[in-house]
Order: structure tokens, then C-alpha cells, then sequence
């Protein structure tokens, strides 16, 4: 597999984790969107929209940057 | 533990082809068999006679048909044919998680319609595809500004309309395989 499309990555998993195994098939219905767009995302193959972004956030309660971070091109080790 | 090494219930689900995608797929399929066979039929007929006798016409206008009406039949039976094997990759799933003692897989999302990452991979689509028809555009003006036949001008439309397809869906199908 090539590098990630994008700069923007995530923790969506580990936060579905914490929210008691929380499945793919249950956030895609909580945030409107299709599963297949929940993995994309998780797999940094999508980066969602700002309003998308604030969704998932807010359905595991947390701030923005918990959730994702922006790796600057150029500022990986 | 790293992220990628997580794996949850529910995540080894068999993912099945969004509405979307499948839609792109029939097209793509659709366009290339259709164009291809009228493009054929164009080239034998260039090469049997004059240009001013060829009928072209009504070809077009039937594969023009062919395609629309090809690709609603080919997403319909390929949503069909994805159902089916999701739901039986999905039985095999179950049987497996519950062969382990885990809890048997919940009931999968196969087809949830168009979201907004659909969107989005439109759109890139669509502007791919507007770059390919204006340059069909500004060649069909030049065609018409030299007097040239009509069989060149509609063909060459038809032809930067059948790439602009391809174009686009091979885009379409990039961004859903690899991400952007």
C-alpha cells in the first residue's frame, strides 16, 4: 500500500474502543454516513469535512484534536 | 498497542461496494461496450464509402440509449449480485466469531445510499469530466468554422463525450479504491 492521500490522521478506532467497542456500522449510522466511509476515514483514505469531523467528535464526546491531527508535510520523523 | 493493530467486533465485516461506487462501475462498463461497438460500426462504414453517405445518426442515438439505459440494468444487477454474496460472506463471518466464542457479528449496513464522501468523489468527477468536454467543445467549433462535414463534428463531440466518461469514472473509481 502507497502513502496516505492525506496529511490529516486519526484515532477513531482507539476512541471506538473506549466507547465500549463501539462498530463501524454503528458510527457510520450515528454521524449519516455509509461504513465504507467510516473505514476510509479511519484508514486516512478520507479526509471528512469540517462539519463531518465535529460530528464524529461529538459523538465521543471530545475536542476536535483529540480525534484528529495534522501532520505538516515535511514534520514526520 | 499501535491503532492499526486494533482490531473491534463488527470491523472484519465484509465491506460491500457503496451504491455509488457500483453506480460508476456499470457506467464505466456500460460506456466502453457501447461506444466501442459504434465506433467500430463508424470505422467499417469510413472505409466502405464517402463521409457525406455514411448514416451515423441513428447509431448514436441508439447507443446514446444503449448506455443509459445499460447502465440502470447493470447497477441494478450488480446490486443484486452484491447483496447476495455480502450476505453469504457474512453468514461465513458469523459462523466463524461464533466459533471463537465472540459475540456473531451484527447485522451489516450493505448499502446505505449516497453520503457525503459520494459527494465529494462527484465532484471531482464532474470537473475532471467538464476539462475533457470543453476541450470536444473548442474542437467541434474549429471543425464547424472550417465547414466540415456534420459526421465529423457530431462524431468528435461523441468521441470527447465517451472519453470525458471514461475519464471520469476511472477518477470516481481512484478516489474510491485509494483515498485523496
Amino acid at each position: 500500500m502507497g502513502p496516505k492521500p492525506t496529511s490529516v490522521t486519526n484515532r477513531i478506532r482507539v476512541l471506538r474502543a473506549d466507547a465500549g467497542e463501539m462498530t463501524q456500522a454503528e458510527l457510520a449510522r450515528r454521524i449519516g454516513v455509509t461504513r465504507q466511509t467510516v473505514i476510509a476515514i479511519e484508514h486516512g483514505r478520507y479526509s471528512p469535512s469540517l462539519e463531518l469531523a465535529f460530528q464524529i467528535a461529538h459523538v465521543f464526546g471530545r475536542p476536535l484534536d483529540d480525534v484528529f491531527q495534522y501532520e505538516a508535510p515535511g514534520t514526520r520523523p | 498497542m499501535h491503532d492499526a493493530d486494533l482490531v473491534l467486533p463488527g470491523d472484519d465485516e465484509p465491506i460491500a461496494m457503496t451504491m455509488g461506487e457500483r453506480t460508476v462501475w456499470a457506467y464505466l462498463v456500460t460506456v466502453v461496450v457501447t461506444s466501442g461497438v459504434y465506433l467500430t460500426l463508424m470505422v467499417t462504414r469510413l472505409a466502405d464509402g464517402p463521409v457525406a453517405e455514411i448514416a451515423w445518426v441513428g447509431p448514436m442515438l441508439w447507443t446514446i440509449g444503449a448506455s443509459v439505459l445499460g447502465s440502470v440494468v447493470l447497477t441494478i444487477v450488480l446490486t443484486i449480485a452484491g447483496t447476495i454474496s455480502a450476505t453469504i460472506a457474512r453468514s461465513i463471518a458469523s459462523a466463524r466469531t461464533g466459533q471463537r466464542g465472540r459475540p456473531a457479528a451484527p447485522v451489516v449496513e450493505i448499502d446505505a445510499g449516497s453520503d457525503a464522501r459520494d459527494r465529494d468523489i462527484n465532484l471531482v468527477g464532474d470537473h475532471v469530466l467538464v476539462g475533457v468536454l470543453g476541450a470536444g467543445f473548442a474542437g467541434a467549433l474549429v471543425l464547424a468554422m472550417l465547414e466540415a462535414d456534420t459526421f465529423w463534428i457530431g462524431n468528435l463531440l461523441f468521441v470527447f463525450g465517451t472519453l470525458g466518461a471514461i475519464v471520469e469514472t476511472t477518477t470516481k473509481i481512484r478516489l474510491y479504491r485509494r483515498g485523496f
